[in-house]
């Protein structure tokens, strides 16, 4: 049962106590007010009867204050004093009363209060409450006292509210047979009818006032006991009270014979007594099936979990239980495999143990929103084992709901990824790397395919003139012809010999790994160039305009740098506009890691749409130029490659062009 | 064999201009040979003449690599050219390379009949006559 119940027991307990207090303030105001008013019927319920004591109703007035204030949740000093001086006035009156009986002295206290009317029934004693009324008084006080001092011993007060149960249901039965025994076996006076029913009520009080302890466990608890406690004995109680006066009425109106009686009664009882014990029999049966259903039930339960708990134990994937607050409660051994941590040292730490700075404090709490919210969160944890190294994780983690719905646990699956993880960046690495060498191949392709181009074209052309050439110089008719063939030769073979030339100068700068990078001043190479080219300045009367301001300096080989200037400068002279004075614009632009240097002029421009292909390539002129030999864009591009850079132009015919260049790794 | 009225010859190369030219009086089967130095004389020259039979030339041989515009855009702008022209023009790519790209590259354009590795001689040139 769960502590809300119990509490719920407590309460009604408390309440039968503030009840009981009730009807004993009941009892004791309506019999005052008899003898205050004097109405008979108060003060004696039952005509002819013996009437209750002006003190035995005070007495159970204050009774009922006491129990009342006994079961106030909070007591005060004030709410102590009066509960005390209740408890002295009872003592005060039962105690002197007793006195009077056992010494046979009269204190004058029986009539101190109220002159005793014995217009009603004969009393030997006017005004004093009988004997067992007195010693019921006496000992109420000591119960009422372990109560409220709420000694250890609940025994004292459990015995004296059964002894005070035991003389109420004594005068009760003496009321209901017509018989008396107080009167013949101790003493002869006869307590009240109602001054049974109060000490049956203060007994109960007691009983219920102390809360769960001693013999009212019987009847609040849970158990199938308990149950039948509350069953029986009421019922017993009332019923052989019952049968005993019907059987004794019987008589009386002369029925059957004494004889007759005992035995239809006997008979009555025992048949009575076989179905209630039968019927709680029955109950019984019906309990302990119960019992064995759900233990059968728990114990397949129990053998599920302990085959859930074994697949778990030996799952190849870590388990972690955490309680709602985030502490380890369960760790399988997976988990001491990949973490180093132990069962015993992980449990009642925080998963954070294993936490490393790969996760943002913003993660952690979008994850926290997750499972708090009922939902599962899955993702990858970087973690640390306990031995320092570094290990990857895909966890889904569960929040755990119990029956009512709320959570009460998470649950974290969580699988070591890092060979796979480790797998993949190789992988990658690999893909890199091949992709790497992929565009090296294709470029080497190219390079080589060019290469194929050049020597067909350049060098296996004059080849075919100069073969051609011999043949006619063998059949050559006469010396004139021969010496005009032979005149041939020459431009030819110098031809031969400059393609050549200008073949081996590019290999050599595709393969001229060992040239060193430095930091040059691109005003003092400028210089240097432009100095060279005075003469065609001056006599172009060229504009030669210079901002490098944004980029003064660039790390390249110096030889190729200013072949590079010299190059591009060049052409722009070369292939000015005839209808116009050149203007040339030299400019330097940082860009990240980069340095782009432009060469701008106002010249011939070039035909893109028709020369892009051929743009850098060998051998391939766009103007008709005397000195156009196709070699400086083409060495200027090798250039550039052979560092890494990058060469393109852009152009409008008749209008100009301009080259841009890319120096790469700037910033070393 | 008949009598080649027209011949055009599109290279850069003066040498082989010149032994060429040579190689294909001796045959004596070319009646006259025009020499343009790129492909955009050649051009010029077929869109001026395009309406003038007797001035185009029935063969062309055509050098690929050459400045101004080489023997692959002569070619791409002669397929615009060729509805106009009126007379079958035929024409052979004369080139020193030995490129198996370039001769691929060749093979895929219609307009082309052949391509010849230079040099041209006197057998290679009468074969190509008998061709047509």
């Amino acid at each position: 049962m769960s502590a809300l119940n119990r509490n719920n027991i407590q309460d009604r307990l408390k309440l039968i106590s503030k009840i009981s207090a009730l009807i004993l303030g009941a009892i004791g105001t309506i019999v005052i007010a008899g003898w205050l008013l004097n109405i008979p019927l108060f003060k004696s319920i039952l005509p002819n009867s013996i009437s209750m004591k002006f003190n035995t109703a005070i007495c159970f007035a204050l009774s009922g204050i006491a129990l009342g204030l006994l079961n106030k949740d909070k007591d005060s000093f004030l709410q102590k004093v009066f509960l005390f001086s209740c408890l002295f006035f009872i003592l005060l009156l039962s105690s002197v009363n007793l006195y009077e009986h056992f010494f046979d002295k009269n204190t004058g206290i029986d009539e101190l209060l109220m002159k005793d009317d014995l217009s009603l029934v004969e009393t030997l004693y006017p005004g004093r409450m009988a004997p067992f009324t007195a010693i019921d008084f006496v000992l109420s006080v000591i119960a009422f006292l372990t109560l409220f001092l709420k000694l250890p011993n609940y025994k004292i007060a459990n015995t004296i509210a059964l002894f005070l149960f035991a003389t109420s249901l004594f005068s009760i039965c003496e009321y209901l047979y017509n018989v008396e025994v107080f009167a013949n076996i101790l003493f002869n006076t006869k307590m009240a009818i109602h001054t049974s029913i109060g000490f049956f009520a203060l007994s109960i009080g007691l009983l219920t006032a102390q809360g769960e302890k001693g013999i009212i466990i019987f009847f609040t608890s849970d158990t199938i006991g308990g149950t039948i406690a509350r069953r029986l004995i009421p019922l017993v109680i009332f019923l052989l009270l019952f049968f005993g006066w019907v059987q004794l009425q019987g008589e009386k109106l002369g029925w059957y014979e004494e004889a007759f009686g005992e035995a239809l009664f006997s008979i009555l009882n025992i048949l009575i007594l076989v179905i209630i014990i039968l019927w709680n029999v029955n109950r019984l049966i019906f309990e302990e099936t119960r019992r064995k259903t759900a233990e059968e039930k728990k114990m397949e339960a129990y053998a599920r979990i302990r085959i859930l708990s074994l697949a778990i134990e030996q799952s190849p994937v870590t388990t972690i239980i955490t309680d709602l607050s985030g502490n380890i409660v369960y760790v399988n051994p997976t988990f001491t495999k990949t973490s180093g941590y132990t069962s015993e040292e992980a449990t009642g730490k925080n998963p954070r143990i294993l936490k490393t700075e790969f996760k943002t404090p913003l993660e952690y709490k979008e994850m926290w929103d997750t499972i708090l919210s009922g939902q599962d969160w899955s993702g990858i944890f970087q973690n640390k084992k306990k031995n320092g190294a570094l290990y990857w994780e895909s966890a889904v983690i569960s929040p755990v709901k119990n029956e009512a719905g709320l959570i009460t646990h998470f649950l974290a699956v969580k699988e070591d990824i890092t060979e796979r993880k480790l797998a993949d960046e190789k992988r990658k690495k690999d893909e890199q790397k091949l992709k790497e060498h992929a565009e090296l191949l294709v470029s080497k392709n190219i390079q080589l395919t060019d290469f194929c181009n050049i020597v067909s074209h350049n060098l296996r052309g004059p080849m075919v003139n100069i073969s051609m050439l011999i043949d006619f110089i063998e059949n050559a008719k006469n010396e004139k012809e021969r010496t005009e063939m032979l005149e041939k030769l020459k431009p030819v073979i110098t031809n031969l010999n400059e393609s050549f030339n200008e073949l081996v100068e590019s290999l050599q700068v595709r393969n001229d790994h060992e040239l060193k990078s430095e930091k040059i001043s691109l005003e003092d190479a400028l210089q240097k160039i432009l100095y060279g080219m005075e003469a065609e300045i001056s006599m172009y009367d060229a504009n030669i305009g210079i901002d490098i301001t944004n980029a003064p300096v660039i790390n390249f080989p110096a030889k190729y740098l200013k072949s590079i200037l010299f190059n591009l400068i060049n052409n722009s002279l070369k292939y000015r506009s005839p209808e116009r004075k050149p203007i040339i614009k030299i400019n330097t632009k940082k860009i990240n890691d980069s340095i782009i240097l432009s060469i701008a002029d106002n010249g011939l421009g070039i035909d893109l749409k028709m020369h892009q292909k051929n743009l850098f390539k060998i051998r391939k002129v766009f103007h008709e130029h005397p000195d156009a030999k196709g070699f400086g864009l083409f060495m200027t591009k090798t250039q550039v490659e052979a560092m890494g850079g990058k060469i393109w132009v852009e152009s409008t015919p008749d209008a100009g062009a301009t080259f841009f260049i890319e120096f790469k790794d700037q910033n070393k | 064999m008949e009598k080649i009225k027209n011949l055009a010859l599109i290279d850069d190369d003066d040498t082989f201009v010149f032994l060429t030219k040579k190689v294909i009086e001796q045959t004596n089967l070319v009646e006259q040979i025009k020499v343009f130095a790129n492909g955009r004389d050649a051009i010029n020259f077929l869109k001026e003449n395009s309406g003038k039979p007797d001035l185009l030339p029935e063969i062309i041989l055509l050098d690929l690599n050459m400045p101004i515009m080489d023997g692959w855009q002569f070619l791409e702008d002669y397929i615009h050219l060729k509805p106009k022209m009126g007379k079958k023009i035929t024409i052979y790519i004369i080139s020193s390379s030995i490129s198996p790209h370039d001769i691929e590259r060749a093979k895929g354009i219609s307009e082309v009949s052949d391509f010849i590795i230079k040099p041209v001689t006197k057998e290679k040139f009468i074969s190509m006559l008998n061709q047509l």
